[in-house]
């Protein structure tokens, strides 16, 4: 009895003491500057510890040309989607986010109504931001007509391509000219494989559909239908039908006989650690200007890009990096205007993205600059903030990489169905019944098991859970679109 | 008959078995160990060695490489484990005693009321809501002890000891005169050391392991707990395999964690928790049987 | 006769402070019921989300009913019957084995005389569930990988063929029920051996003078006295049987699709759902449904208890 009051009184103790220290931490810079508002930003990167520097000297801009503060909030990328949901389904007071089709998804929250409409206020309260992107990317990501956030200047095009690593390559003299299609790099793998034991030939990393991608664009969220690029009739496909998807299905099947794709190719969940480790000859990636240097970052190796289609802007380019303002926020003129200022003040901007000159970057020569190593802020996502045509070279980017991305942006292919959103409601059930069985026959995309009798297998399983329904649904909603727009 | 039983040692066959067990759990025990000590490359290239070809602590560097914000974490977890394990075993005995009486009026309803939650929850919005917008406990430290201070599953495993504790013994107090409350903490708690000490086990870890509150639940970085520094990391791995390569400007693929950082974080998360089983193992002693208190 | 009034006295006393101690065994109960309360019933509104068309701006109670509609996408799936078989079939098979396994282990535990042993292996068995499933799911691959894998190895090296484990659906049931116990067992045998200390140490002394044999004192003494811990146990692991340890399923599947005839639960199903097309009220109404098929369970099997022995039953 007595030791158990004692433990208590010194558990309780050592609470209020600890619960103290704890305490104590923040809650000593805010009173200050009463009349100008605080906005919070939320962003998908890991927190910066030097992160209060840099925001103070933001604030002195900001001050100035909005007459408003920032207050930074980085969230890991792993955790911002849940985090993001909770505080926008709870009517949290939220000022500026980053949202995406990939985190913090952009189309369900603004169909759900965190997000505030943007189109009148972008006339009237931000004119410099509104000209500062090119109109088409606003209609992309417009939800039902009305826009929700402000898409990122950055790459926007598509393009696939594969990656050959430059040392192999050398070694055994191989001539890339000639490979115009995924198909054309099968002799050298033949070499690979020959030659190499021990290296796996073909990454894969993008399935038959990487086959199917020059001609083929899926309807998003995962409908199994694609349209053709070129489509000027509008007329949706089932995915897995098409010939070029059953010609990249036969030569992935060939491929995995062969022995050019791993073994257990069916169980491994990513690829970064074996490129990493140096275990694959080639693989497939985005292309974009100044991959290359990229790519030798991460890898550690020189690399060839061969691109097999050509560049393409998607249905919803766009989407993948943009900012929106919370439908609960207290100060929705001074957040559209510190996206303006972001996107039009190259200072601001690069200061947001590299922190301080001299404490956080330095500069190489006069066009690039060189990160500190360990400057407490570097928070590497200059494509989070805003327009990244803006954004400093570094140290190993061609000085024209934005010029380069411009043209390429500029000149790519639209889509036929840019600003299209799929309605998903209506097919739920089927979407995920279809979810599961592409799931189910990886093994035929992948090429591990292609034989035609589980092609069949997985076709006839795609129609049960209910492909066909999905395309008509589809297609009734691209009509009723075209129509709409004309 | 006893001629046999020398021949057959039941005891015998039993460690026999204990042995085999702990083989079955120690080897891929110290292959995690092994892997978080080598070299990435080696582990990439060779897959798993129970002895490290090279001995490497770059992974635990990389875990570490932050060591005042593992600091941090380090406090608020043990706080929270141990003073959160503390109140919450109180108070959950302090419910499951008057369930465990079979003539308690009431007994039923409040068993219910209590299996109830266990079952039917109402989501995450609304407790979100709740914690944030009404009791403000995000960003504090009480969002980690408050809310789950009763676990119902653990106050019927007690209810089902005290249960088993003789009637005769509590009658023969009460007659004496004594309170419910003396006979609670004089009798019923010493009596039963061995299933507070389980219940303080499951519940000491249950807050070890939490993650998700301070995901949820908390911005300020001092306020982070240990197992949620070690979750981040996992979780960026997992946005990254379900992106893939898709998102080419997704997060930054070259802070991707190896395999190595995955086994240094498993073992720095479970390490100090092994440490401390002994501690409650202290409370499983036999001949702490209701003999011995009637004496 | 003579006694009747002393004792009519007594009894009275007896009463009153029999209502005394009532009520300080309720005054017991009510921190604790109150933060059930306030943590668990307060929240439990909104539940109505399941039946709703959640927009953010119109908050619970303002958005629209729509019915069933968050049900049908699971509940008209045709892979309903699937995932639910799945679901439920494991989770008996992990609770039954698990259960059998602890107790097993605990009563040898019991017999095993050194202190020194039975300290070294609580600790040891303990330790896989410190682990997470994240973890578990390497050393699984590390032994099952089809090209380099430590099992497939072996098969080769007795002449035996490979075999392909994660592209052969039957062998899962299995290896899932293994690795659960695996991690559990030292957990639940822990709480098992709590409860044989708690049995008077008479009744084995008693026993061993009536010669006896340590199979009947295992019979008729140490498994009657677990009978009640196993019971509780075993209700409430029903009433979870339609939720999945979605970390065991998807961490040591590998989310590999060839293997969903046989692995494909209710919580990993719902993952892949929710990460293309779900939205909020689809997981409450999917928890709501979880939920109901617990809660009919469980009140079906404690009605049986309490036929059966009502002291064992949950309420």
């Amino acid at each position: 009895m007595k030791t158990w009051k004692r433990t208590l009184a010194v558990m309780m103790g050592a609470a209020m003491a600890l619960g103290g220290l704890v305490g104590c931490g923040g809650k000593t810079e805010e009173s200050a500057n009463a009349g100008v508002p605080t906005l919070t930003w939320y962003l998908a990167q890991e927190n910066q510890s030097d992160k209060q520097t840099v925001v103070d000297e933001v604030n002195k801009i900001l001050e100035k040309n909005v007459g408003a503060r920032l207050d930074l909030q980085f969230i890991d990328a792993g955790s911002y989607n849940d985090k993001m949901t909770m505080m926008l389904a709870s009517g949290k007071e939220v000022d500026l986010c980053f949202t995406a089709d990939w985190t913090n998804k952009y189309i369900q929250n603004a169909q759900k109504g965190a997000f505030l409409q943007l189109d009148d206020m972008l006339e009237t309260e931000a004119p410099k931001l509104k000209e500062s992107i090119p109109d088409y990317l606003y209609d992309a990501v417009k939800v039902d007509g009305k826009l929700y956030a402000i898409p990122n200047i950055q790459v926007l095009f598509n393009q696939l391509g594969l990656i050959v690593f430059k040392d192999y390559a050398d070694k055994y003299q191989f001539d890339f000219s000639t490979v115009k299609k995924v198909q054309d790099i099968e002799p050298y793998l033949k070499i690979l494989k020959d030659k190499e034991p021990g290296l796996i030939p073909y990454c894969v990393e993008w399935t038959a559909s990487m086959f199917s991608s020059p001609v083929y664009e899926e309807v998003i969220p995962q409908t199994g239908v694609v349209i053709r690029k070129d489509s000027t009739d509008y007329k949706a496909e089932i995915l897995v039908e098409t010939p070029e998807y059953k010609e990249g299905v036969k030569t992935l099947g060939d491929w995995y006989q062969k022995g050019y794709i791993r073994e257990d190719v069916n169980s491994v969940l990513e690829n970064e650690t074996d490129l990493k480790a140096g275990k694959y000859g080639v693989y497939q990636a985005r292309i974009k200007p100044g991959a290359e240097s990229e790519i030798k970052l991460k890898y550690g190796k020189d690399s060839i890009i061969i691109p097999i289609e050509e560049p393409y802007l998607i249905a919803n380019a766009g989407i993948t990096t943009m900012t929106a303002i919370g439908r609960t926020s207290k100060y929705p003129t001074q957040a559209l205007q510190i996206i303006q200022e972001v996107n039009t003040n190259k200072e601001l901007y690069n200061m947001l993205c590299f922190g301080l000159e001299g404490k956080h970057y330095t500069w190489v020569d006069e066009d690039h600059i060189r990160l500190t190593p360990d400057s407490g802020y570097q928070p590497n996502v200059a494509w989070m903030f805003g327009n990244q045509f803006n954004a400093f070279c570094m140290e190993g980017q061609d000085a024209d990489v934005w010029e380069q991305t411009k043209k390429m942006n500029d000149e790519a292919k639209v889509s036929p169905l840019a600003g299209f959103i799929l309605d998903t409601e209506p097919i739920k059930t089927e979407l995920s019944q279809i979810a599961t069985v592409s799931k189910e026959y990886k093994a035929v995309s992948n090429g591990s098991d292609a034989s035609e009798a589980t092609y069949n297998e997985m076709l006839k399983k795609l129609y049960d859970a209910g492909q066909e329904k999905v395309l008509q649904e589809v297609q009734r909603q691209i009509d009723e679109w075209v129509k709409n727009k004309k | 008959m006893k001629k046999r039983k020398k021949f057959f040692n039941t005891e015998l066959l039993f460690h026999l078995i204990f042995i085999l067990l702990c083989i079955l759990v120690l080897y891929p025990f110290l292959l995690i160990v092994a892997i978080s000590f080598s070299n990435e490359k080696d582990v990439a290239l060779e897959g798993y060695k129970l002895i490290p070809k090279h001995f490497d602590l770059s992974a635990y560097r990389f875990v570490f490489k932050n060591p005042q914000s593992i600091i941090d974490a380090y406090k608020v977890t043990t706080f929270t484990t141990v003073v959160g394990t503390f109140l919450s075993v109180i108070l959950m005995a302090m419910v499951a005693y008057p369930l465990s009486k079979r003539d308690m009026e009431g007994r039923r309803f409040i068993s219910f009321y209590l299996f109830f939650t266990m079952l039917f929850a109402g989501g995450m919005v609304p407790s979100y809501i709740l914690i944030t917008q009404y009791l403000h406990l995000n960003d504090t430290i009480w969002v980690f002890i408050l809310p789950g201070l009763i676990n119902v599953w653990h106050v019927f495993l007690l209810r089902t000891f005290f249960a088993g504790i003789p009637v005769e013994l509590i009658e023969s107090a009460l007659l004496d005169g004594a309170s419910e409350y003396r006979i609670f903490f004089t009798m019923i708690l010493p009596l039963s050391k061995p299933v507070l000490a389980t219940v303080a086990l499951l519940g000491a870890l249950i807050r070890w392991n939490d993650w998700f509150t301070a995901m949820l639940y908390i911005n300020d970085e001092k306020l982070l707990t240990l197992q949620y520094l070690l979750q981040r990391i996992l979780m960026n791995i997992q946005l990254l395999q379900q992106q893939g390569s898709m998102s080419a400007n997704g997060i930054s693929v070259s802070e991707m964690p190896s395999e190595t950082v995955r086994m240094a974080m498993a073992v720095i998360a479970a390490g100090p928790m092994l440490l401390v089983f002994p501690f409650f193992q202290k409370y499983f002693v036999r001949g702490l049987t209701v003999g011995s208190v009637k004496g | 006769m003579k006694k009747m009034p002393v004792t009519k006295k007594k009894e009275r006393r007896r009463r009153r402070r029999w209502h005394k101690n009532k009520l300080q065994l309720l005054s017991m109960c009510t921190i604790p019921m109150l933060l059930v309360f306030v943590f668990q019933y307060l929240p439990m509104g909104g539940l109505v989300l399941a039946f709703k068309d959640y927009r953010y701006d119109l908050g619970i109670f303002g958005s629209s009913w729509v019915g069933m509609k968050n049900f049908n996408f699971v509940l008209r799936s045709n892979d309903f019957f699937r995932i639910a078989r799945n679901t439920i079939v494991l989770n008996a098979l992990f609770i039954i084995v698990g259960l059998i396994v602890a107790v097993a282990l605990a009563i040898m535990l019991y017999d095993v005389k050194r202190r020194i042993f039975v300290k070294t292996y609580q600790t040891i068995l303990i330790i896989p569930y410190y682990l997470s499933w994240v973890i578990v799911g390497y050393m699984t691959y590390a032994m099952l990988n089809p090209a380099y894998g430590t099992i497939n190895s072996m098969l080769q090296m007795f002449g035996l063929n490979k075999v392909d484990w994660y592209g052969e659906p039957v062998y899962w049931p299995a290896i899932l029920t293994i690795a659960n116990t695996w991690k559990n067992m030292g957990i639940n045998c822990v709480m098992y051996y709590a409860a044989l200390m708690g049995i008077d140490h008479s009744y084995f002394e008693a026993a061993e003078i009536d010669g006896a044999n340590k199979w009947q004192v295992t019979r008729y003494i140490t498994i009657p006295s677990l009978v009640p811990l196993m019971t509780i146990l075993t209700i409430l692991s029903i009433g979870n049987i339609f939720r999945a340890d979605f970390g065991l399923f998807y961490q040591l599947t590998r989310d590999v699709g060839a293997l969903y005839s046989t692995t494909d639960v209710m919580d990993t199903y719902i993952y892949r759902v929710m990460r293309s097309i779900g939205d909020i009220p689809m997981s409450t109404a999917v928890g709501f449904l979880q939920s109901i098929v617990g809660f009919v369970l469980v009140l079906l099997t404690n009605y049986i208890v309490n036929r059966i022995e009502p002291d064992n039953a949950l309420f």
